[in-house]
């Protein structure tokens, strides 16, 4: 296996580990929000918060689930010229396409640097009872755009060397549009329903039992 | 500028640069050369405040919920207790089919995983009970579409983001055309089955002690509905907070079903990840290029173009109108309300048109694109399930659905306060 290879599966493992843990924490916000609104309407008992916790772990969650989406190829793009091209074409459309990706994420991270440095040095507060310091959620929030960014670096550089040497097969799996089918496929995985390929789909269950 | 915007838009856009890295560049670009203050300064902030937007927070939780749900096997007997009760229509299970459909696009909101899950359990019926192939395929694809409509609709969260409209207010406007919309697919499939009867198969077996035993698989459904919509409506919840109750709910379902396990929850947890991230992505890029947009008076000059143009609150109506349908001849539905809402908004409000009658419409239309070729994602996940033929079948069998929504459109346009009146009545 090429050593581009193993960083690229390295990086997928790992992206793919942080968008779960970004789901965890979505479900531990769920959670809290759930017990306030039940505790301020059937218990009496009022305590209040979770708003603004639940919006941290949700902000967390969706940064460090970027590189997941950009790994499994997740970012929408309009494929209508782009289908009718050579796989040569193609490659080059998709090293433009990881480049601009790659100056919204600096831009990004540059900024949000920017932000987090300050209220860090500031040690600045929410404007909230909680008063959290905002730097402590914004720095895991942060560390996802960098994630985000590294995963477009090693594409990009996966992409490059494949179009260089000619190989359009890893190229298009690195970064090319995933096809509908492909697309689909991955909206379904898990559910049990097979795409494109003919089960034997039950045919019970209409008649009552 | 506003030419060179646009242009600038068009071209990233179709050399494929992922949409929000085409939004994000194009906020960037226009900073630098059209702006004389530095937003780009301002950006952090933007950021970090889109992300940790409380109402957003609703959108992977909906998210979330239809993944357990769709992962924990209900879908299947919904199905099988609807035909009970709705196969003594002409046109016997495509009923079903519509109204499954819509019942699981108002707890999921996905229409994709809707036309899915029903079509799976559905299609091999149609040679089993001798269906009419077209109109069949045409009401599990344009059925699934309904979800965007019916609360807790995703697509009113975004919209709502973006334009401030409140989403309760949406809900409520979103619930009469949705039952509408609804009715007329089965009003259509009523009539073409009566005009036809060969076009509506056998009609299934069934007895009263049947229909009455199917019930007790509806209550899941209606008991998730009632938590997350009863709890918005009664005023004790916000979206989020009832999207949150939904998602504990559902678990808790699938729990009692037997089918809650790690590589389960692993699944809906990296799902509903992947397409949460690939929506806020899109959303972050769009809050910055609003920004810039409204800051350099590219929102005002776009609004005095079209005024220029002289075709007045209906003519205007219809153009737009026109470009929605095709855009969404090769867009992708969420990306498309993103995108083009900060640009086609300011013009409708400023036509005298309500914001909220217009997140209505836009859904219409968004549905619409869900189910016209050659993007129209829903009739590739039906054509994927079926066993073999033409897609030409799913998309000719469609086509009927598409003018059953041109003419809930032009209801709405008639009649505004179709959408308007429940949220007036309600909220006052």
């Amino acid at each position: 296996m090429l050593p581009m290879d193993k960083v690229w599966n390295a990086t997928a493992r790992i992206s793919r580990i942080f968008a779960g843990l970004g789901g965890v924490l979505l479900l531990v916000a769920a959670v809290l929000v759930s017990v306030e609104v039940v505790s301020r309407k059937l218990l009496t008992m009022v305590y209040s918060g979770s708003d603004e916790l639940a919006a941290y772990l949700f902000a967390v969650g969706t940064t460090w689930s970027l590189a997941h989406v950009l790994v499994t190829r997740g970012h929408v793009r309009i494929d209508v010229l782009y289908a009718n091209l050579s796989p040569r074409l193609r490659a080059i459309l998709d090293i433009i396409a990881l480049l601009m990706l790659g100056v919204v994420a600096l831009a990004m991270l540059d900024r949000s640097f920017d932000l987090v440095h300050s209220n860090f040095v500031e040690w600045n507060r929410s404007n909230t009872p909680l008063r959290t310091p905002l730097s402590l959620p914004q720095m895991p929030w942060m560390f996802g755009l960098a994630l985000f960014l590294f995963s477009i670096c090693v594409a990009l550089l996966r992409t490059s060397i494949a179009l260089a040497r000619g190989d359009y097969l890893t190229a298009s799996q690195t970064a090319g549009v995933a096809s509908l089918d492909e697309e689909i496929e991955s909206e379904l995985a898990g559910l049990g329903i097979a795409f494109g390929k003919h089960n034997d789909a039950p045919t019970t269950t209409i008649t009552g039992r | 500028m506003l030419a060179s915007a646009l242009v600038m838009l068009i071209v990233l856009l179709a050399i494929s640069v992922p949409i929000a890295a085409a939004m994000g560049v194009l906020g960037l670009a226009l900073n630098q050369f059209f702006s004389s203050m530095p937003l780009y300064l301002a950006m952090g902030e933007i950021l970090w405040n889109s992300s940790s937007e409380y109402i957003l927070i609703a959108i992977p939780l909906f998210i979330m919920l239809g993944e357990i749900l769709l992962r924990s096997g209900i879908a299947e007997r919904v199905y099988a207790a609807m035909a009970q009760w709705l196969s003594w229509l002409p046109g016997g299970l495509m009923h079903a089919n519509v109204g499954t459909c819509a019942m699981f696009a108002a707890t999921s909101g996905s229409s994709v995983a809707t036309a899915a899950t029903v079509g799976v359990v559905a299609l091999p019926q149609i040679k089993r009970r001798k269906y009419d192939e077209r109109l069949f395929l045409g009401t599990l694809a344009a059925g699934g579409t309904l979800g965007i409509l019916v609360p807790p609709s995703i697509n009113f969260i975004l919209y709502g983001l973006l334009t401030n409209t409140s989403v309760p207010r949406l809900y409520l406007a979103g619930m009469v055309p949705g039952l509408l919309l609804a009715s007329l697919f089965m009003v259509y499939v009523f009539v073409a089955c009566l005009a036809k009867p060969s076009m509506g198969g056998t009609p299934i077996e069934t007895s009263w002690r049947q229909r009455i035993y199917a019930l007790k698989d509806l209550i899941a459904p209606l008991f998730i509905f009632l938590i997350v919509v009863g709890s918005i409506y009664a005023g004790w919840a916000t979206p989020t907070e009832a999207a949150s109750l939904g998602v504990l709910a559902a678990l808790l379902l699938a729990a009692l079903e037997r089918t809650l396990s790690f590589a389960m929850m692993r699944a809906v947890l990296e799902g509903t990840m992947r397409t949460t991230a690939m929506i806020m992505l899109i959303i972050l890029a769009a809050q910055f290029l609003n920004f810039v947009l409204a800051s350099i008076g590219f929102t005002d000059g776009m609004g005095k173009m079209i005024e220029g143009l002289g075709l007045g609150k209906y003519g205007t109506m219809l153009l737009i109108i026109a470009f929605y349908l095709a855009l969404g001849c090769f867009m992708e539905t969420i990306s498309m309300m993103i995108l083009t809402t900060p640009f086609i908004f300011p013009i409708v409000t400023n036509l005298g048109w309500d914001p909220i009658w217009w997140g209505i419409a836009l859904t219409v239309l968004i549905e619409a694109a869900l189910i016209t070729p050659p993007v129209g994602l829903n009739l590739y996940v039906v054509q994927g399930m079926r066993e073999r033929g033409p897609i030409g079948d799913v998309i000719w069998g469609a086509l009927p659905f598409v003018v059953a929504m041109m003419f809930l459109i032009g209801l709405l346009m008639a009649y505004p306060d179709l959408a308007l009146a429940l949220p007036k009545l309600v909220m006052g």
